[in-house]
């Protein structure tokens, strides 16, 4: 674990549902605690909630784990929440002072904890509740609390998981974000939303910066331990976009040509059962490589 | 109730379409035989059509003698792509009509298309392609009001 650092942030994201956001934050945060030293701190920025209820939920039984539940009522009852958090910071007049310890933040494992989130995140769908040039500096200013607290770990990664839409929150995420990471599976219409994505992040996020951003092919079908061909196709296509989105939009888009992540059916049940597939740890690593590679 | 409007057993529903099966491959065969004679008569009444067809068919062997390597498929692919997300649309189909057969399907297959029969005809093979290409027009524009 880092001191006196800045963590890492990595925000996954696609306006297509179903692409495996929730997914890949979570096998990347599960790899990177488990395969490195790192303290991973996990965002649940979702109003659906998969992410949250994936953590929590016992498949065998199909309720909370215990020790999940407990802990999420008195997060929920002691208004310990993002939702609060936002809450509290989007007053008028009131100082940012929302307590940061582990009644906000769940410690899955040594190295990783998370954030859930709550159903409440749905009003912030309703812009007009909150101010979109005050809800900015939202999560940067959160991560500072959290940074400086000295009750919770010094984090050397953050990761969101970000919803499937442009919301408040994940505004405030890009805004302040090291890396977009935007997973894409190999399909016409996946891959047509690469590009409106690129162009849609560029016009949301001006005035400021956009991130650097990074996309690369989940899902891939394999043949014989590669990509098959028609995966390949749609890879060279989106690293055309990213190119060219690069070239005439001024923004920093790259496709990780090498970092695909393999199909595998039943990848779900992975967060609830215990882990990455091993045969899917390699390709994890090899994405977070790639990720290490643009972020410095 | 006469013998012939009993239903019959399984065996001897077995044994009938058995008998049925044999009868209509020797007419099969007949006909088959009857077709090449055909076509033996025209080859002799018209010697130089029959030498056309032979060396069109030699020509159209469609699955050996490729020209170009898969990388050359690919280049070959993203040219005629460029070309029709330009607006150049004639001059990118002209391109793929002058590919030969066993080309067209070294660029269908290093882009992953498949085809339903193993030997697909030049018009599947081509229509195949310009999918793709249309597929890639259509990737690469966006309507941007801003």
């Amino acid at each position: 674990m880092s001191a006196n650092k800045s963590p890492k942030t990595i925000a996954t994201i696609n306006f297509k549902g179903g692409v495996g956001k929730t997914t890949v934050t979570w096998c990347l945060a599960d790899t990177l605690s488990t395969y490195s030293n790192a303290a991973v701190l996990m965002f649940d920025l979702d109003a659906q909630m998969s992410l949250t209820q994936a953590v929590g939920l016992n498949e065998d039984s199909g309720t909370l784990y215990p020790a999940f539940e407990s802990w999420y009522e008195k997060c929920v009852n002691g208004r310990r929440t993002i939702f609060d958090a936002i809450d509290q910071y989007t007053k008028p007049g009131v100082h940012f002072d929302f307590p940061i310890a582990y009644d906000f933040i769940y410690q899955i494992s040594n190295g990783l904890h998370f954030i859930p989130s709550v159903e409440d995140l749905y009003w912030l769908e309703l812009a007009e509740f909150f101010d979109r040039d005050q809800m900015k500096d939202f999560m940067r200013r959160l991560l500072g609390k959290i940074a400086h607290s000295g009750k919770v770990s010094d984090y050397d990664y953050v990761l969101f998981d970000c919803p499937p839409s442009f919301t408040l929150l994940s505004y405030s995420v890009l805004a302040c974000c090291d890396l977009v990471l935007i997973p894409v599976n190999p399909d016409f219409f996946a891959s047509r939303g690469v590009s409106l994505l690129l162009n849609s992040l560029k016009m949301r996020i001006e005035p400021h910066p956009t991130p650097q951003i990074a996309v690369f092919m989940n899902k891939t079908k394999t043949y014989a331990n590669a990509p098959t061909k028609e995966a390949a196709f749609y890879m060279r296509q989106i690293e055309q976009i990213c190119n060219r989105a690069s070239k005439e939009q001024g923004i920093r888009a790259t496709f990780f040509d090498d970092a695909w992540v393999r199909e595998r059916v039943g990848i779900k049940r992975a967060i609830t059962g215990g882990g990455v597939p091993p045969e899917l740890v390699k390709d994890f690593q090899g994405l977070w490589q790639a990720c290490l590679g643009v972020l410095k | 109730m006469s013998s012939d409007l009993e239903f019959r057993t399984s065996d001897q529903e077995v044994l009938k379409l058995l008998e049925e099966c044999a009868e209509l491959r020797r007419t099969l065969k007949a006909i088959s035989a009857q077709v090449g004679r055909m076509e033996n008569r025209v080859k002799r009444a018209f010697p130089a059509a029959a030498v056309q067809a032979r060396e069109r068919k030699a020509r159209t062997n469609r699955f050996g003698g490729a020209t170009i390597t898969p990388e050359q498929a690919l280049a070959e692919f993203d040219r005629v792509a460029a070309l029709a997300a330009s607006g150049a649309n004639e001059e990118a189909e002209r391109i793929l009509e002058a590919k030969s057969a066993p080309d067209l399907l070294v660029i269908a297959k290093e882009l992953g298309v498949t085809f339903s029969k193993s030997k697909p005809s030049i018009k599947v093979m081509r229509d195949a392609i310009f999918g793709k290409v249309r597929e890639s027009v259509l990737l690469s524009r966006h309507t941007s009001r801003g």
